[in-house]
């Protein structure tokens, strides 16, 4: 009695590989469709990965569970129509106990050995499901990569607000009348400090000397630096470097090397 | 524990054991393969059968090889209209006993293991009825004294479905107790000739060997009825049968609760030759028809549209 339900244990076992192995391939699915539809949501970068993970545990479990409860002996039937009699008769004849029900059982347990969880699994739906995850890889890698522009949408909820981007780069067209502002003391602290920033600042912008005239470029002209000092073009003042300055230098550095000494 | 794997290692040769036996009758009749399974079916599920054939097929042949192979004693009782009770039952006769005259019971030929009742419907009924009552409850009663019979006891009993004049049909009630009404059709052109070239060339007839005991056949008997069966096997079974009682506007009468006993244990035989520990859904079906086709009345309607038993049984199964 003992061996006839080891064997029907080692049945279910067998199941429930086949189970966790489906299971999985869904919830990989999930969380790539979840991954695909987060990353069009302004959230932060952790959220983006976060959401999916959660949706896609919620989903394994829920899924898990549900098959699990549906684990009949019937998948195994299916499945192996060559052992579907025999295993029929063995279950509704478990509790007989004679020579004939002793040597079908023996039989089905030789049988079984040959019937592994690859006959289980339906070969063409794993195939499809592995595509299918492969191609909204590639989709997502290819949304990244060319940097779609897609407006953005904003979570409705007041309380999930904590999870928008702070630094907003990405603007609709890139004009400065496109950026939106979120008034949000998470995000941008106390507002009060905020209104230093009334004060108008008028911002000049000269060209800078370093400015090229790519009309003007040519060979530089051959100076004796041994004796004119360091050329004008470079921007740096000669005069700076000039022995009395340097004599000054060290006379500062003497006295407050003297200071010290004293205290 | 030990014996118990001994056992189960043996019956994984008696798919073996089974192929050698019809190998061995098969050095005598050629082909009827389907013939000799279902005789077998029959002898395993100690039932009797019911063979329907035209003269000079073999029949005798083929049981007297059946009966050798398997170590049985064998008589034939040809049937005949003044064939009396006590011709094949046995009778008192009086014999001298140290100077005194006793009554001593002479054993008939029913008093074998295999018969061969040939055109049991050319007996008279109360011949029939004595000879049936022997097939069921496997011994006989002569005065007030009850004989037991040999087991394994099995009776073949044939028809001849041409010349019906002078018959006395089996009553339905009786044909009932043949667990099979096995069908026998004229051999192939290629098994004719073989069979041509075995009879006619010599005079001697191979030797067959004697592959099974008494003992072991009641052995085989009794694991048949061990062999394990679904639930839903049963029922698709029963549901056959009952079919043949619902089916109103084909059958007249339908078979009884002993053909649904006779097709699960005539499908338990089949399984246990095939060499299989359970009983699969395919051996109801293909024995449902010499399970079925005797116990069935058709109705004048399948008649005038001149369907037969078979064909009424594969409808049901549909």
């Amino acid at each position: 009695m003992a061996g006839k339900n080891d064997l029907f244990q080692e049945v279910k076992f067998e199941l429930l590989k086949v189970v966790l192995i489906n299971t999985f391939l869904d919830a990989l699915m999930v969380f790539f469709v979840a991954y695909f539809i987060v990353s069009f949501i302004n959230i932060k970068f952790l959220y983006t990965l976060l959401i999916p993970a959660v949706i896609t545990f919620v989903f394994f479990f829920v899924m898990i569970l549900l098959r699990i409860k549906k684990l009949k002996l019937k998948a195994m039937e299916d499945a192996n129509p060559q052992v579907k009699e025999m295993l029929r008769t063995a279950h509704d004849n478990m509790n007989q106990d004679n020579i004939m029900t002793m040597a079908l059982f023996e039989d089905l347990k030789q049988k079984m050995k040959t019937v592994s969880t690859g006959n289980l699994l339906e070969s063409k739906k794993i195939i499809i499901r592995i595509v299918s995850a492969v191609i909204l890889v590639f989709l997502i890698i290819f949304v990244s990569s060319f940097n779609i522009n897609i407006n953005k949408i904003d979570i409705p909820f007041e309380k999930l607000k904590f999870m928008i981007q702070s630094g907003n780069n990405d603007l609709a067209d890139g004009s400065i009348t496109d950026l939106v502002f979120n008034e949000t003391e998470v995000v941008y602290g106390d507002a009060s400090i905020a209104k230093l920033g009334n004060e108008e600042i008028d911002l000049n912008m000269n060209p800078s000397m370093s400015e090229i005239d790519f009309n003007e470029i040519g060979d530089s002209e051959r100076q004796d630096l041994r004796e004119g000092g360091i050329p004008q073009e470079i921007g740096i003042n000669p005069d700076a470097f000039s022995n009395q300055e340097m004599l000054d230098e060290a006379e500062q550095a003497a006295n407050y090397s003297q200071r010290i000494k004293n205290i | 524990m030990a014996k118990n794997i001994e056992s189960v290692r043996n019956i994984e040769k008696l798919k073996d054991t089974f192929s050698n036996v019809t190998k061995e009758i098969s050095k005598i009749i050629v082909g009827q393969e389907e013939v000799i399974e279902q005789i077998m079916i029959a002898i395993l599920a100690d039932g009797n059968a019911l063979l329907e054939s035209y003269p000079g097929l073999g029949k005798t042949t083929m049981v007297k090889t059946i009966a050798d192979v398997l170590d049985l004693k064998f008589s034939r009782i040809q049937n005949t209209p003044d064939l009396m009770p006590s011709d094949i039952i046995g009778t008192y006769v009086i014999e001298e006993e140290k100077g005194k005259k006793v009554f001593r019971f002479q054993k008939g030929p029913i008093f074998a293991n295999i018969i061969l009742a040939d055109e049991i419907n050319r007996a008279t009924p109360k011949t029939q009825s004595a000879m049936l009552e022997a097939m069921q409850e496997k011994q006989v009663t002569v005065g007030n004294q009850t004989f037991a019979l040999d087991q394994p006891f099995f009776v073949l009993a044939t028809q001849n479905p041409i010349d019906m004049e002078g018959t006395y049909p089996l009553p339905e009630a009786q044909v009932d107790r043949f667990l099979l009404k096995i069908l026998v059709d004229y051999p192939g052109f290629d098994d004719e000739m073989e069979i041509i070239n075995r009879f006619t060339k010599s005079s001697e007839i191979s030797k067959i060997r004697t592959l099974l005991s008494k003992d072991s056949l009641k052995l085989l008997q009794n694991l048949t009825r061990q062999v394990p069966i679904a639930d839903d096997i049963k029922k698709r079974a029963l549901e056959i049968v009952a079919k043949t009682r619902t089916t109103k506007d084909l059958i007249e009468y339908g078979a009884s609760p002993r053909a649904s006993i006779g097709l699960i244990l005539a499908a338990k035989a089949k399984a246990l030759i095939n060499g299989r520990k359970y009983v699969s859904a395919k051996d109801i079906e293909e024995m449902a028809y010499p399970v079925l086709r005797h116990r069935l009345i058709l109705n004048f309607k399948a008649e005038r549209e001149g369907k037969s038993a078979d064909d009424i049984i594969r409808e049901i199964m549909k």
